[in-house]
């Protein structure tokens, strides 16, 4: 039994010190998805809290088989896309890794895999996203994203033989010089 | 490069450059918008389907009942006072005919029960008890079911204990008109616009009772048969032609909610 499921019957049995506990769990987790996901800081805090919301108000639809992470994410993904609908109706909803220049810690480091990512397209991004970023399964990924477990595999795939070429190819000079 | 040192690399690289800076007092102040929240949702907690359907019998089951009691034992008043109490003068020839007729009018007086539920929405009931219009539809069609089936199994008792009538005979011509009925009512009522539910359904259990009006005054052979596996076979496509229906629909109606 994983923390996660004893966290979740406790719930279940009315103990609210585990709902503070899985809010504790997974808030960094999903305040860094929301900042991917919507347009400044502030709204990703708003989606947090109204993730976190949600997730509490429909507990009782949820019926727990291991897979609260996944449904969490997929909450925040759904709370972000109505958000930034509400604000920007026309406008489209911002590609993943755009959010890198706000909200983030900057990292000294070199961030070549970055720019190589930056480079996938918008569905192997948001995997690649998920997968390294956030350690999910792909099985996690799939539910989030509402994709066969195949899809997800091989545009994972495709998505690692890009980065793979590219930096064959000396991807590192070639996106300094973009 | 290989493929472990890629997947590494972004690993390394995303929890550098994707941590969240200082996390603000968002934290604190969600645990306590949370346990707020936790405590009204258990509140407001949902109740199961079945609860749902006890609770409905309190409101609209027992009316329902009620009318179709009502309902037989006028059939069954009339028929009394027409024959002089001489029911045996009845049950020789007309004992088919007079149990579809029962499944006709038994089914009846449960038709503005159901053109209710379609026609106002119950937008309200659906907010308070957190289940869909179908959900209210198919609550009402089990408390309607199974009042009908409770009667229906007294009046076969009733027959075929009392007056040693053929059971075969007996459930062939109350269950299954009861039973195609049914699943026409419930075809109508999903599928045609709520404003001709109700006559469209009337003038279905009509034709229906004319039709076997018709058939005893001249072809009186389709009385002569008993229940068999095809019936049960008929029956039970019935039933599941209604669940089919109720499913879908709502499917469709959580659709809707969704777009």
């Amino acid at each position: 039994m994983t923390r996660e499921d004893k966290l979740i019957e406790k719930l279940e049995n009315g103990d609210m010190s585990a709902l503070d506990e899985l809010i504790s769990l997974y808030y960094t987790d999903i305040l860094r998805y929301c900042i991917c996901h919507t347009a400044d800081r502030q709204t990703a805090e708003d989606a947090v809290q109204e993730t976190f919301l949600k997730t509490v108000r429909y507990l009782d639809r949820y019926i727990h088989k291991g897979k609260f992470r996944a449904f969490l994410y997929q909450v925040a993904a759904n709370t972000c896309v109505d958000m930034w609908r509400k604000k920007h109706q026309e406008e489209q909803i911002p590609d993943t890794l755009e959010c890198l220049e706000r909200g983030f810690q900057r990292a000294e480091t070199e961030t070549d895999f970055m720019l190589l990512v930056r480079e996938l397209p918008a569905e192997q991004r948001e995997i690649i996203y998920l997968r390294f970023a956030h350690d999910l399964t792909l099985r996690e990924i799939g539910q989030i994203l509402n994709q066969p477990l195949r899809t997800v595999q091989s545009r994972l795939r495709a998505a690692l033989k890009t980065i793979k070429k590219d930096l064959e190819r000396g991807g590192i000079s070639s996106y300094e010089e973009i | 490069m290989k493929k472990s040192e890629i997947e590494s690399g972004l690993r390394k690289c995303f929890s550098e450059n994707t941590v969240p800076d200082a996390v603000r007092g968002g934290r604190e102040n969600l645990i306590l918008a949370a346990r707020q929240a936790y405590r009204t949702a258990v509140r407001e907690k949902r109740i199961s389907f079945w609860q749902f359907v006890l609770y409905q019998i309190k409101f609209t089951g027992r009316s329902i009942w009620g009318t179709q009691i009502a309902v037989l034992a006028a059939i069954y008043l009339t028929l009394y006072i027409t024959v002089n109490g001489d029911f045996a003068y009845l049950w020789n020839r007309r004992l088919p005919v007079l149990l579809c007729f029962s499944s006709v009018f038994l089914l009846l007086p449960a038709l503005p029960a159901i053109v209710r539920s379609l026609r106002y929405g119950m937008a309200e009931l659906e907010q308070a008890s957190r289940f869909s219009s179908i959900h209210l539809l198919t609550a009402r069609l089990v408390i309607i079911s199974a009042g009908d089936i409770l009667m229906l199994a007294v009046l076969t008792a009733g027959i075929v204990l009392g007056m040693g009538q053929s059971l075969g005979a007996v459930v062939l011509y109350l269950l299954v008109p009861f039973f195609l009925l049914g699943s026409i009512y419930i075809t109508i009522a999903l599928h045609v616009d709520v404003q001709h539910v109700l006559k469209i359904c009337l003038a279905v259990g009509m034709g229906a009772a004319l039709l076997f009006w018709l058939l005893f005054q001249y072809h009186y052979g389709f009385y002569e048969h008993s229940f068999q596996t095809g019936w049960a076979a008929v029956c039970a496509a019935a039933v599941i032609c209604d669940i089919i229906q109720l499913r879908r629909a709502e499917r469709k109606g959580a659709a809707e909610v969704l777009l």
